[in-house]
């Protein structure tokens, strides 16, 4: 059963087949694309969510760190390479794990164990609720109240059914601070609430009056997560 | 004798253990490997000599890099250990001639190994011919 989606951005080629196998032969792994340099990475992760990326870090072009720095989501990261030098920034880039090339299959599935783990570090650390500073004050919003946060700039914007509380954010660091079994990002400027959302209407979403766009890397996120019977 | 008991033996040149881990027995995989890596080695270190004349050090750094992992993938474990002293070697260096010993000793090194992994590549084939 598939678990993980995931993308190979390497630009040896007998690497990145090899590491492909590899993801085949854990049953759990789904490659959806390989990609030879970081740009056409990216291209196809503005349209397209993944929840892990095997990463080079030399690369032509953009390097892997560069492409991370690039990122409007945060999806795990293992890097993959044959420098050990880079071992220091892979941990200030707090990446799943770091695969010096070429590795053995055993070696492969301890990092797809790490996966799992922080995947369910990130679970657990869910609570009912979150604290927000406002006007120098913290302020405690639970996760049914609020409806969906909006990004303003250096601002986000967290709407409830009675109020409105803007505090200084961006919504790429919320991502990963709300629980992620209630909440989804669905455009850059986004996150939502599932059980708020009313109805769906192709590329829009409506939660009490509000319309919210859904970006087309985003959909089939959506898609995934609500409930359609 | 069953054909599917039949375990492929790599030549004494490889780290057979290291393969075997590799590619656990699945030796159409490790042929696949073994021909791409050969046909991305050959027109690298080509490449290689006119980057060496051209004293493109960062260049050659960034190419023998690149190729590194490739014997690896091979189990050509100390070859590859070489080409990082070399990639090493080439981002201190300040001048060609500190370089040029050690890559007169690396083309041999690499030149003798496109050899054996083609010799490897053959026998391999054939394995997977007879098997089939």
């Amino acid at each position: 059963m598939i678990k993980y989606t995931s993308i190979i951005v390497e630009d040896l080629q007998p690497a990145s087949e090899f590491l492909r196998k590899f993801c085949e032969r854990s049953g759990i792994i789904e490659v959806q694309g390989q990609f030879p340099n970081g740009e056409e990475a990216l291209v196809y992760l503005s349209e397209n969510l993944v929840d892990l990326i095997f990463l080079d870090v030399e690369m032509p072009g953009i390097t892997g760190f560069q492409l991370m720095d690039q990122l409007v989501y945060q999806p795990q990261v293992i890097l993959t390479t044959s420098k050990t030098e880079y071992a220091f920034s892979a941990f200030e880039y707090n990446v799943t794990d770091f695969l010096r090339k070429p590795f053995t299959y055993q070696r492969f599935l301890e990092a797809v164990q790490k996966v799992e783990v922080k995947k369910q570090q990130e679970d657990s650390n869910a609570t009912d609720h979150i604290f927000i500073k406002v006007n120098g004050k913290l302020i405690r919003l639970k996760n049914e109240d609020i409806l969906y946060i909006e990004s303003m700039g250096d601002y986000v914007k967290f709407v409830t059914a009675d109020k409105k509380y803007i505090t200084h954010n961006t919504i790429k660091n919320l991502e990963t601070k709300v629980d992620g079994q209630k909440f989804l990002k669905v455009h850059r400027s986004y996150i939502v609430n599932l059980a708020s959302i009313d109805d769906i209407q192709e590329n829009t979403l409506y939660i009490r009056g509000n319309h919210i766009p859904i970006s087309k890397a985003h959909k089939s996120k959506v898609m995934q997560k609500i409930n359609i019977i | 004798m069953n054909k599917e008991e039949i375990q492929y033996v790599y030549s004494g040149r490889f780290d057979a253990a290291f393969l075997d881990d590799l590619y656990a027995g699945d030796i159409q995989s490790a042929a696949e490997i073994f021909e791409s890596s050969l046909n991305l080695i050959i027109p690298e270190m080509a490449a290689a000599e006119a980057l060496f004349y051209q004293a493109d050090h960062e260049a050659l750094r960034k190419l023998f890099h690149k190729i590194k992992p490739l014997f690896g993938y091979v189990g050509l474990l100390k070859i590859q250990a070489l080409v990082q002293q070399f990639e090493d070697a080439c981002g201190t260096v300040s001048n060609t001639e500190e370089l040029r010993e050690k890559y007169q000793e690396l083309v041999i090194m690499v030149g003798e190994s496109i050899s054996i992994i083609r010799q490897e590549l053959i026998r391999m084939k054939r394995f997977i011919n007879v098997r089939a």
